[in-house]
């Protein structure tokens, strides 16, 4: 019996240790619908001069410089993560770091075990851990101003990354909050109108939509842009599918095709809904097509193979590195600023398609290695709003590509 | 004697079979209605086909949480187990090369050692099995975490997909696996020695321990049959639909929550269906529910789950009609 | 010179500070009853419990048959031709009888990897066959038996082993007049075969009647031991208290007494298969009897009455303005009490603590504004009760699953009456409760009768209820057979003759 009490005690000791392991572990992963990013970009006034809040926290903050001019100080930022799991949290989580280490600096991630209203709680924890930075994922609009302000009052500059306030107070709040290092995020409407085009252009006519839960801020604008462009072309949407879970897509979607055999196509708002909807469309022994943003290596190697997925599109999330980037700037006493003084706000990265023959390419580029160098990275620092535009402005497969020949 | 103010067994079966062809005509009565309303989607072959595969996953682990939850271990951490389970199950195939045997003793073994360790902190360490299960759900998740991570191919990627061996998710294959594991849980649990020292354990501990009956080997005992069981279904869902996807923060719950349902429908049946029979009943309720509702155009993630929990409800009403629980 | 069967000696357990028994020394022949007396708390059922493996000593042994005995379990015990109906062991209501009867001992039974039901089915059957048990329904949950019925199952599951060593623990407090005649029989059968009983029950005068010899406990320890038709009643009841006790703990007048006032009336109460219209009015101060053989379906009625049968019919009103009573929460509202003859299963919170059981009846009355409940004045109504009713225990905080059966008891009645009720239905209310608890109780009652309130007591004790009520209501085969009057008609004969 006490044999029996001590290996329990143990197992508890394993349990606990590998619970606190996996803790401490760095998150990269989560689950949720993937955020897309591409080249395109505004610009607007020139560069800014003006200095950067000095850095005043820092458990590991040296700032060698100072915290004015363009120098480069060592840094703990940190970012959070909804969970971990998806493709898409965990490539612009890792696109985050790589920027943060590229610049020489240590990374805090920590994860909001999907829990959107945790991500308020999150934030003060890094804050209260002593970050100098934050990159902020936050999917809820309502949540903006209480995480502004947390940090507002903390003194603690932040990028907001992937997701941006829809609010335009807030954005005009941001415009001249000291702490605001700027924003960057895909163009989801765009992503949703580019891929009816797609279909019109190959003559489908009829679709279902595979997505996540209802009212998710990346996905709906997705949605809706989708519907517009489809429908004004004459398009009909059978049915949108909502999956609470990802293992469930290819279950609901198998329903949706058994109401709706004859379909064109099936439009996932995110690569896990594309794919989901590969394997629902096969087991059901249909013609039916998919079309899908998201450019993960599971969705890219269904495109090679020649199966249902006939189109994904997607930036690769680089809203992160280009968050990153202005955090890493500000943090440096070089708040990238246009020539009204207003910090960067960029909410229309355009995605970009990935065909068959060009899955090679890219998955070395993107995929097997960083498309952003470190040297390239590192390169950004210092950099003035007009350069940073020209980055943005020219970032593309095409562009990756012929970069790293 | 007082045989008159208890009916009789006889008289009971005769209720109870009358009742079980109420139900049951209820259910394809309603099949037959959302058939007409769907213009015969419902009936038609390739739909059937699809229900009767997507019966399959929650009937199995619905079967495999009686087991467990009958010793009255209400064991959460289930879905995080078989997320992990599925998982080493499909690295054993897609990164060891290991095929079918890699698959099935990967995921048995790991569910069944996930399984026993929840089972073991609370049965040894006397803590509420709900707090244990939630406690090792999210050390399991983590782990899931770190196991797909680990094997992760390309930066980010926090999946495996299982491309070989899925055999075990073709239509036929899969019904027949969940028809054969079904049929052997129902003899287990009715017709063995085992089965009715596991339900006198969840009647009654003390009683059931002062017969002879040891409490913690059938604790035991029902965790490992419980989580063969699961396994299997994970196996088949893995091999159906491709993958499990870790998740954190409890997101496991979510991925057996139609088995939950059909556990909670198999308990309010349970005047009238036999434990198992329940589950099967509840398996079909809750897979149809949603392929109906599809087919009718109901919004999931919504107006779906509104459904189902109405006729969760509705099952524990229909089942306590005309019962007062008076005890004498 | 008798042969020795077991052979207790030196014998103590403790459950804490607690000394359940203490240096018990006793020895149990062959062919003979021996019965335990002695008070709730005594320490009757810890030395059963002992004996049969359910608990283990502290020191001491037990030698049965001349060798050392030992059981770690019950189906240790079983093992060594000991079996046991006691207060602890109740039924399996998710199983079926058969299977009850048999869990634990399968083995014999297995199938390949199956168990042979028909088998187990056959062999139930041939145990009630052998002994004359009444035939119970085997095939259907447990938990839809009565309790009398459980009892004999758990008689017959008992002697599915064929021991030769039996303990009853208040088996016969939970049986009928008719059905006690039934274990009577079986116990004269049982020990004829050179077989050994040890009983505990409450019911003196059956101990006096069934039991070869008689072994006095108090405080755990044996204060006299000698043959049953050595003790005269009184002496009995004076080594189980420790002090004298008044003859007669009943009423001692011989008149209906009660006022005018109507409180109660049933018209026409019909549950299909229970009970065929019974009509009665029950008055104000009035103590109504209701009694029968065991399938008479007198407990039936108080449900009824309560509201939980199903398929009730008739008319039930409750106090001069003649509200109807449909269901349990209208027995509250007009000012009324039932209490269930299974208090464990019906009546009490058992994990919870006396407090909350004392207060729960009461918390509507207790609460204030926005329903809240003063925790001040619910300990003083707790407090109040727990004293009022002289309810042994550690404090309010005790929780009553850990009682014995008479302070259960005691916690179960006190919530009720501390209340200002106008009437009252009682099922059994002094089963399982030892002389000392008996006797306050019926005082309480009479008190309460005193003050006008108006009780049903339905009982299957013919003493009790000739001895506490003003009318007895004789039901026989579900119906009323005979309303019997204080003034004239209380004699068991009589009674008897209207019940069979």
């Amino acid at each position: 019996m006490k044999l029996k009490k001590l290996l329990a005690l143990g197992t508890a000791a394993v349990l606990m240790a590998s619970s606190l392991a996996a803790c401490g572990a760095d998150t990269s992963g989560g689950s949720g619908s993937d955020s897309q990013d591409t080249a395109s970009a505004q610009s607007s006034g020139a560069a800014s001069t003006d200095g950067a809040v000095q850095n005043e926290t820092g458990a590991a903050g040296d700032s060698e410089d100072g915290g004015s001019g363009s120098g480069t100080g060592t840094f703990k930022i940190g970012y959070n993560i909804l969970a971990q799991g998806s493709y898409a949290l965990d490539t612009l989580a890792h696109n985050q770091e790589f920027v943060i280490e590229a610049f020489g600096s240590e990374v805090q991630a920590i994860s909001d075990d999907g829990q959107v209203d945790k991500i308020v709680q999150d934030v003060e924890n890094m804050i209260a851990s002593g970050c100098d930075g934050l990159i902020i994922w936050l999917p809820a609009d309502n949540l903006y101003q209480t995480v502004i302000d947390i940090c507002t009052n903390a003194q603690v500059p932040f990028v907001f990354s992937d997701k941006l306030p829809m609010d335009e107070s807030i954005k005009e709040q941001l415009m001249t909050n000291e702490y605001f290092a700027g924003a960057v995020g895909p163009a989801n409407a765009e992503y949703g109108s580019l891929i009816a085009q797609y279909a019109l252009d190959q003559g489908y006519t009829d679709c279902i939509i595979s997505t996540g839960t209802q009212g998710d801020p990346t996905d709906t604008p997705r949605i809706e842009a989708f519907r517009e462009t489809f429908e004004a072309g004459g398009g009909t949407i059978e049915q949108v599918v909502y999956s609470d879970n990802q293992d469930n897509i290819p279950i609901y979607v198998e329903n949706a095709l058994i109401a709706y055999p004859d379909v064109d196509f099936v439009y996932g708002t995110g690569s896990d809904y594309g794919i989901g909807a590969c394997t629902a469309i096969e087991n059901q022994g249909l013609d039916a097509k998919v079309l899908t943003s998201g450019l993960d290596s599971g969705a890219l190697e269904r495109l090679a193979a020649g199966g249902p997925l006939e189109f994904v599109n997607g930036d690769f999330w680089v809203s992160g590195t280009l968050s990153t980037v202005l955090l890493m700037n500000y943090l440096n006493g070089n708040p990238i600023k246009d020539g009204d003084g207003n910090p960067v706000w960029i909410d229309n990265i355009m995605p970009f398609e990935v065909s068959a023959d060009q899955y090679a390419d890219f998955q070395a580029t993107f995929v097997d290695g960083d498309f952003y160098s470190a040297d390239e990275i590192r390169a950004m620092n210092g950099i003035t709003y007009d350069e940073f535009m020209n980055i943005v402005n020219s970032y593309s497969l095409e562009e990756r590509l012929a970069a790293h020949q | 004697m007082a045989a008159k103010a208890v009916k009789t067994g006889a008289d009971q079966k005769k209720i109870r079979l009358r009742n079980q062809i109420i139900v049951i005509g209820i259910i394809v009565a309603i099949y037959v209605i959302a058939n007409f309303l769907t213009g015969g989607k419902v009936f038609r072959p390739n739909n059937i086909r699809t229900i009767l595969t997507q019966v399959t996953y929650p009937l199995m682990v619905g079967l495999g949480l009686m087991f467990i939850f009958t010793t009255g271990m209400i064991d959460l951490s289930v879905g995080a187990q078989v997320i992990l389970a599925a998982n080493v199950g499909a690295i054993a195939v897609q990164i060891y090369g290991l095929g079918y045997p890699g698959l099935i003793i990967g995921t048995v073994v790991t569910l069944v050692i996930t399984e026993l360790l929840c089972t073991s902190c609370s049965l040894f360490l006397k803590i509420p099995s709900w707090v244990a299960g939630l406690g090792c759900a999210l050390v399991f998740e983590a782990l899931g975490m770190i196991l797909v991570g680990a094997y992760s191919e390309t930066l980010g990627t926090s999946i495996v997909y299982l491309e070989k061996c899925d055999g075990f998710g073709s239509f036929l294959v899969i019904f027949i696996i969940a028809v054969v594991v079904a049929v052997i849980a129902y003899f287990i649990f009715n017709r063995t020695q085992f089965g009715y020292n596991l339900r006198a354990i969840g009647g009654g501990g003390e009683v059931a321990e002062a017969m002879g009956i040891n409490r913690k080997k059938t604790i035991i005992m029902a965790a490992i049959i419980g989580a063969v069981i699961i396994a299997i279904g994970g196996i088949t869902q893995l091999s159906y639909t491709g993958r499990f996807t870790p998740t954190s923060g409890m997101g496991s719950l979510s991925g057996i929550f139609k088995s939950l349902a059909v556990v909670l429908i198999s308990g309010s049946f349970s005047r009238i269906f036999n434990d198992v029979i329940g589950c099967v009943v509840g398996a079909f309720i809750v897979a149809g529910l949603f392929n109906v509702l599809t087919l009718l155009g109901v919004p999931s993630g919504t107006g779906q789950d509104i459904c189902l929990g109405v006729v969760v409800m509705l099952c524990g009403i229909l089942s306590a009609l005309h019962y007062k629980g008076v005890q004498k | 010179m008798a042969e020795e069967m077991l052979r207790i000696e030196g014998v103590s357990k403790s459950f804490g500070p607690t000394k359940a028994n203490r240096d018990v020394n006793l020895i149990l022949n062959k062919g003979t009853v021996l019965g335990l007396a002695g008070e709730n708390g005594s320490g009757k059922s810890t030395l059963a419990s002992m004996v049969c493996g359910m608990l283990k000593k502290d020191s001491g042994k037990f030698y049965k048959n001349g060798q050392v005995y030992n059981p770690f379990s019950p189906a240790d015990a079983a093992k060594h031709g000991v079996a046991m109906v006691v207060q602890e062991l109740g039924v399996i209501g998710n199983l079926s009888g058969v299977v009850n009867m048999f869990l634990g001992k399968m083995d014999k039974y297995k199938k390949g990897p199956l168990v042979d039901l028909a088998a187990m089915n056959r062999d139930a059957e041939s145990v009630f066959e052998k002994w004359g048990l009444p035939k119970v329904p085997l095939d259907v949950a447990a938990g839809t038996l009565s309790i009398e019925q459980r009892k004999i199952m758990e008689l017959a599951r008992a002697l599915i082993t064929d021991p030769d060593f039996l303990v009853l623990d208040e088996i016969s407090q939970a049986l009928s007049q008719d059905n006690r005649e039934v274990l009577y029989a079986f116990i004269k059968k049982f020990i004829s075969l050179g077989r050994t009983i040890l009983m505990v029950t409450h019911d003196l005068e059956e101990m006096v009647e069934i039991c070869d010899e008689i072994a006095v406990l108090r405080d755990g320890v044996i204060v006299e031991s000698k043959a049953a038709e050595k003790y005269s009643m009184n002496e009995l009841k004076r080594l189980m208290i420790g002090r004298e006790v008044s003859g007669d703990y009943y009423r001692d007048d011989w008149e209906e007494s009660y006022q005018k006032e109507v409180i109660l009336s049933v018209k026409n109460l019909n549950v299909p298969g229970k009970c065929e219209n019974i009509s009665f009015d029950l008055h104000k101060g009035e103590i109504l009897a209701i009694c029968g053989l065991s399938d008479a379906g007198i407990h039936e009625v108080g449900s009824a009455i309560f509201g939980l049968e199903e398929g009730r019919r008739g008319k039930v009103t409750a106090g001069s303005g003649h509200k109807e009573i449909q269901k349990p929460g209208d027995i509250i509202k007009t000012r009324g009490a039932y209490l269930s003859k299974d208090r464990d299963a019906n009546g009490l919170m058992l994990d919870a603590s006396i407090g909350d059981n004392l207060i729960l009846p009461s918390a509507r009355d207790l609460s204030g504004k926005g329903a809240f409940l003063s925790p001040v004045k619910a300990r003083k109504l707790a407090q109040r009760a727990s004293e009022a009713f002289e309810i042994k225990s550690t404090g309010l905080r005790h929780i009553v699953r850990r009682l014995s059966g008479g302070n259960k008891q005691k916690v179960n009645l006190s919530r009720w009456l501390i209340k200002d009720l106008d009437y009252i239905i009682l099922d059994c209310p002094t089963r399982g409760v030892d002389i000392g608890v008996k006797a306050y109780i019926y005082s309480v009652l009479k008190k309460a009768k005193a003050d006008g309130l108006g009780i049903i007591m339905i009982s299957d004790e013919l003493p009790e209820a000739m001895g506490m009520s003003d009318r007895i209501l004789v039901m026989k085969n579900h119906q009323f057979a005979a309303m019997l009057s204080r003034n004239t008609d209380f004699t068991e004969d009589k009674i008897m003759e209207v019940m069979l």
